[in-house]
């Protein structure tokens, strides 16, 4: 039998805030252990929060973004647990009257994911276990976070995933976290349960926490889908419970015993007097967004013609986008530009970091300039990609490194010459094609660009060497 | 020479009949001659002290502006965070903490030249009514030993009332300002929730712990009050407000002093009538005597206790022995060195309310009392902004009894019924003054409570004055320490 | 009232230990607090708004201060290690 998932996701994002939620001491990653903290966020006896003004701008924000109501009133409370890296012993979050409520984000499959909530809260410091130790540090204790709720609304392991890029994309986008899952500022609590297909009730979940990569999410949901479809066909009981997955091995197991059941006992944080925004204040912060991720995708297909593909690579980064946009606008070609940079510049950037920081050697106008003189027709594109090359080495604009030669090309009669010494040194490829095998065409082509050192335009010498070959 | 007040002390250290430095160790030699049998203070604070005092004798030295207070010799309640010096809130489980920042209205304090004598003993964590909750053992009423000085801020009052400082702060969560005070034949005043910064006083249930004097005189409240009275840029709740001492008239014509039968039902007779005999003389001053009404006192003190110990349940759970205070060292996880660290750490009322306080938190309980106690809260605001729209304060006994013997044998709620007068001034966050009005048949100092709409400090504190004014201050006590210069 | 094992589940969410206590009495006690609050839960009131106080509170701005010296932050520790507050998973045991 084949069951239907039923996933819900909570988010948990960190804000970039150049100071903690509560007190003045500095967010930034490292540092050494308890170096960044103050009696606030190390619950020193007699310490007071003090609410930060950015953290709250950057969750409506991110609310706005996400098309979320924004509430003008909201209540800070706390949620008690004891756990080492809390040091109050309550993490200061929000329960009942959370900032931002609705909202959702449509896949790329056309289902639409709701959220159901976002909300402000504190984060918790880091803990290091040796052998017979727990050694805490707080630096991380109090950077502001925001944790989005979605609605049980996924059916796939891969609908999270994309949720989870598409939510990447935008917090980066408007510029409220940097959301690196390896460090922790974005990571993610999964709900997977399994019910037969039709039926309405939701089956009994299990809840995998702090994953913190796009692959550990993804295996995670699909281990529990095996887990509880086993349990299920063996007609065991799925019981509810909070799990942790090892992505060494790959499963995930079961953190906590029933005996010590949560109660997290919210109250109203007393400390902190209600969160006030005016109307003004959330317009002015709507007014504030940049182009989102979603439209900029938009306007790249429709009114600029790059393909859908090309389109959501270049918008996944702020960095990437941008400098696409310029290239763009020099060369007087963005679809061309946009396969240029996603073939030959974005290819060779692997990994995520790279990417959320890319500033290329060559100059975005100069590599414009590049493309618009391949563009008319001046140059050949292989001559582009071996002059994008020297200027991605050295820097410079494109008549640094074109020869009078280069700007010639390679045409008429000279091309058709060169077409048929390629032929006759190369007769069996040329035998093939006129065979029916359309792709020793292919090695003819290239025969006649190494007869021309590049200069050739490829397409125009296909279409004299088919030529030469149809006529004969 | 007696130097009674601020007023007194201040005039003869600006006449150079004695200087700061003298004053400081003759207080200091007579809280060490005294504490033994008092137990007013935790720690004496010498060090502090004489630099302070040896800094004041410079500014007076140099002339210019200052403030009455420069070289005051003062005691500050032990939950409020002086840095390098041991803040224990008396018990076992801060017993060597010693902060590492200062609270805020020690900062201001120590600006206007206040002059630190010791830290005063109180109730564990501020939970009691009579001091015996102490770690250190209560505080002792200097009136008679045999019975105690009240709390929580018990040290404080004991300090002031036997001239060991001149003026003390304590803090006030459901009473433990007035109610010392009462039992100790001195002024305290708790000021509105919000006028004095929060920051650093070591928190008990934070929705209803609020800073103020205690001090021989209305006039001595005032100008303590006008000193701490700010809003701080690091306490989100604080508000701050203009100071009070220019109110202080005296006058009382056309004053609307509100009476509510509740407060007077079950008094003893020698309470009762010295309340009403205190409204009698303020109507002759030319005050208006009105009757109100104020149907939700019976549920006051059950409300107060749930929403109090609710917080302290929360404020509570970050002694875990990790990062400062007590930690056992018997344990075989995590989980019980933080439990037997509570356990060891916390005297038997703290433990009780953390109890109690989780208990009305937990699921299944939380409707039926903290969430109702909170309805109850909001019920009990309107009510008071009912009444506030009819007089301009109330008057009513501010403890149903005079200072306790000690070693009582009450029962934990029967200790917290001796709150009921004093908590619904914290529930809605209003000011309110303490004031002796009278003795008891054993000669214990009796007194009555003004309560007022929120930062009407001026209007109680000049009525507390006025009628200073019109019994001959006859009332307050006058226990100051003698000095030979 | 309270039972003992009602007791325990409220010790267990409090990270208080029963270990040596009077269970008898602590239930007494307790029970007895919880009796008398219980007349709130039978308070027959209105729903009342609690009304705020019509002042507007600034928050902080988002502005780097100091940090305190780590040796402050760790000094009332007792135990600490290379910068980190220290918690032992075990430590002398009752024999």
């Amino acid at each position: 039998m084949k069951w239907e998932s039923v996933i819900g996701l909570e988010t948990h994002v960190e804000l970039s805030t150049r100071t903690k939620i509560f007190c003045g001491c500095s967010t930034e990653f490292g540092g050494e252990p308890n170096s960044r903290c103050c009696p606030v966020c190390t619950g020193q006896p007699g310490s007071l929060p003090f609410l930060n003004r950015t953290a709250v701008e950057y969750a409506a924000l991110a609310g706005l973004a996400l098309g979320c109501e924004i509430h003008p009133r909201s209540i800070m409370a706390r949620k008690h647990y004891v756990y080492p890296d809390l040091p109050k012993a309550y993490q200061t979050s929000q329960f009942d009257k959370p900032l931002c409520t609705g909202g959702g984000v449509t896949l790329s499959n056309g289902r639409r994911i709701n959220l159901t909530r976002i909300h402000i809260e504190e984060d918790a410091g880091k803990l290091v276990h040796t052998g017979s130790e727990v050694m805490i540090d707080y630096n991380r204790g109090g950077v502001p976070l925001i944790e989005i709720v979605t609605e049980p609304d996924f059916r796939s392991a891969g609908e999270a995933v994309e949720y989870m890029e598409r939510l990447q994309t935008t917090l980066r986008a408007i510029g409220v976290s940097d959301c690196r899952m390896q460090e922790g500022s974005m990571r993610c609590d999964v709900n997977v349960s399994l019910r037969a297909p039709g039926d309405a009730a939701l089956g009994v979940r299990s809840e995998v926490k702090n994953l913190n990569s796009f692959t550990s999410v993804a295996a995670a949901i699909e281990y529990e889908y095996g887990r509880q479809a086993e349990l299920l066909e063996a007609g065991a009981p799925v019981v509810q419970d909070t799990r942790a997955y090892d992505a060494d091995s790959g499963v995930t197991v079961s953190m906590r015993d029933k005996e010590n059941a949560d109660d997290y006992r919210y109250f109203p944080e007393p400390d902190i007097v209600p969160v006030e925004l005016t109307r003004g204040d959330i317009d002015r912060l709507r007014g504030s967004l940049p182009e989102l991720p979603e439209s900029k995708l938009r306007r790249y297909t429709e009114a600029l013609g790059v393909t859908e593909a090309d389109a959501r690579l270049l918008t996944k980064y702020r960095p990437v986008a941008e400098y696409f946009e310029r290239v763009a606008e020099s060369s007087g070609n963005a679809r061309m530009a946009a396969s240029f940079i996603v073939t030959q510049m974005f290819a060779h950037i692997s990994t995520e970091a790279e990417r959320e920081t890319w500033s290329p050697r060559a100059d975005a106008e100069a590599l414009g300039e590049l493309l618009g003189l391949a563009q008319s027709g001046k140059i050949s594109h292989n001559i582009a990609k071996r002059v994008y090359a020297q200027m991605a080495e050295s820097g410079g604009r494109a008549q640094d490194y074109l020869s009078a030669a280069d700007m010639e090309g390679v045409g008429g009669e000279e091309l058709g010459r060169l077409c048929r010494q390629a032929i006759e040194e190369n007769p069996k490829p040329a035998a093939d094609f006129l065979a029916g095998r359309e792709k020793a065409l292919q090695s003819l082509v290239g025969a006649v660009m190494r007869l021309t050192r590049g200069r050739a335009d490829a397409k125009a010498a296909e279409a004299e060497l088919r030529r030469i070959l149809s006529d004969a | 020479m007696n130097l009674n007040g601020i007023r007194e002390t201040s005039g003869a250290l600006r006449s150079g009949k004695i200087s700061c430095v003298e004053l400081a160790r003759a207080y200091l030699d007579a809280a060490e001659r005294r504490n033994a049998e008092l137990r007013a203070f935790v720690s004496l604070t010498e060090e502090t002290a004489l630099a302070q005092a040896a800094a004041a004798d410079e500014r007076l030295r140099g002339g210019g502006e200052s403030s009455e207070l420069l070289g005051v010799p003062f005691v500050l309640k032990d939950n409020i965070s002086t840095a390098g010096l041991r803040t224990t809130c008396a018990s076992r489980m801060l017993e060597n903490y010693v902060p590492i920042y200062d609270a805020a209205v020690w900062e201001l304090l120590r600006a206007e030249g206040a002059v630190l004598i010791g830290k005063g003993n109180m109730d564990e964590f501020a939970m009691g009514s009579t001091n015996e909750t102490s770690y250190f053992g209560g505080a002792r009423n200097p009136r008679d030993t045999s019975r105690v000085a009240g709390g929580s801020s018990g040290g404080v009052a004991a300090a002031v009332a036997a001239g060991l400082a001149v003026y003390g702060i304590g803090s006030d969560t459901g009473g433990s300002i007035r109610q010392p005070a009462s039992f100790c034949g001195l002024v305290g005043l708790k000021p509105t929730y919000g006028a004095v910064s929060r920051r650093g006083l070591i928190a008990y249930a934070s929705s209803l712990d609020q800073i103020g004097p205690i001090t021989r005189s209305a006039r001595d409240a005032a100008a303590v009050f006008d000193a701490i009275c700010r809003r701080d840029g690091l306490d989100m709740t604080s508000r701050g407000r203009e100071g009070v001492s220019g109110s202080l008239t005296g006058g009382v014509k056309g004053l609307r002093i509100g009476i509510a039968r509740e407060f007077f039902e079950n008094l003893p007779p020698d309470i009762d009538g010295a309340v009403k005999k205190a409204a009698g003389l303020f109507e002759d001053a030319g005050a208006e005597l009105v009757e109100v009404s104020f149907p939700l006192l019976k549920y006051s003190l059950p409300a107060y206790y749930i929403l109090a110990c609710a917080e302290a349940s929360s404020n509570l759970g970050r002694y875990d022995g990790l990062r400062y205070g007590y930690r056992t060292e018997e344990y075989s996880d995590l989980d019980e060195f933080i439990r037997r660290t509570r356990s060891e750490g916390f005297g038997a009322e703290v433990r009780r309310r953390i109890l109690l306080g989780t208990y009305v938190l937990s699921a299944g309980y939380y409707d039926a009392y903290y969430n109702k106690a909170q309805k109850l809260r909001a019920a009990i605001k309107n009510e008071f902004a009912e009444i506030f729209t009819r007089c301009d304060c109330l008057l009513t006994p501010t403890v149903p009894v005079t200072a306790l013997p000690s070693g009582g044998a009450l029962s934990p709620v029967e200790t917290y019924q001796t709150d009921i007068c004093t908590v619904p001034v914290n529930i809605v966050g209003a000011p309110a003054v303490s004031a002796p009005c009278g003795f008891d048949t054993d000669g214990l100092p009796i007194g009555m409570q003004l309560i007022g709409d929120a930062f009407r400090e001026d209007i109680l504190l000049n009525a507390a004055f006025a009628f200073e004014e019109m019994t001959e201050r006859k009332y307050l006590t006058d226990a100051a320490l003698e000095v030979i210069a | 009232m309270i039972t003992y094992d009602e007791l325990r589940k409220i010790a267990a969410l409090a990270k208080l230990s029963l270990d040596g206590e009077d269970m008898a009495a602590l239930a007494a006690d307790v029970g007895e607090i919880i009796e008398f609050a219980e007349a709130v839960a039978g308070a027959d009131i209105p729903d009342a708004e609690s009304v705020g106080t019509g002042e507007t509170y600034p928050l902080r701005e988002d502005v780097p201060g100091l940090s305190a010296p780590r040796d402050d932050i760790l000094r009332n520790a007792a135990q600490s290690s290379g910068g980190y507050f220290v918690a032992g998973k075990t430590g002398r045991r009752l024999t």
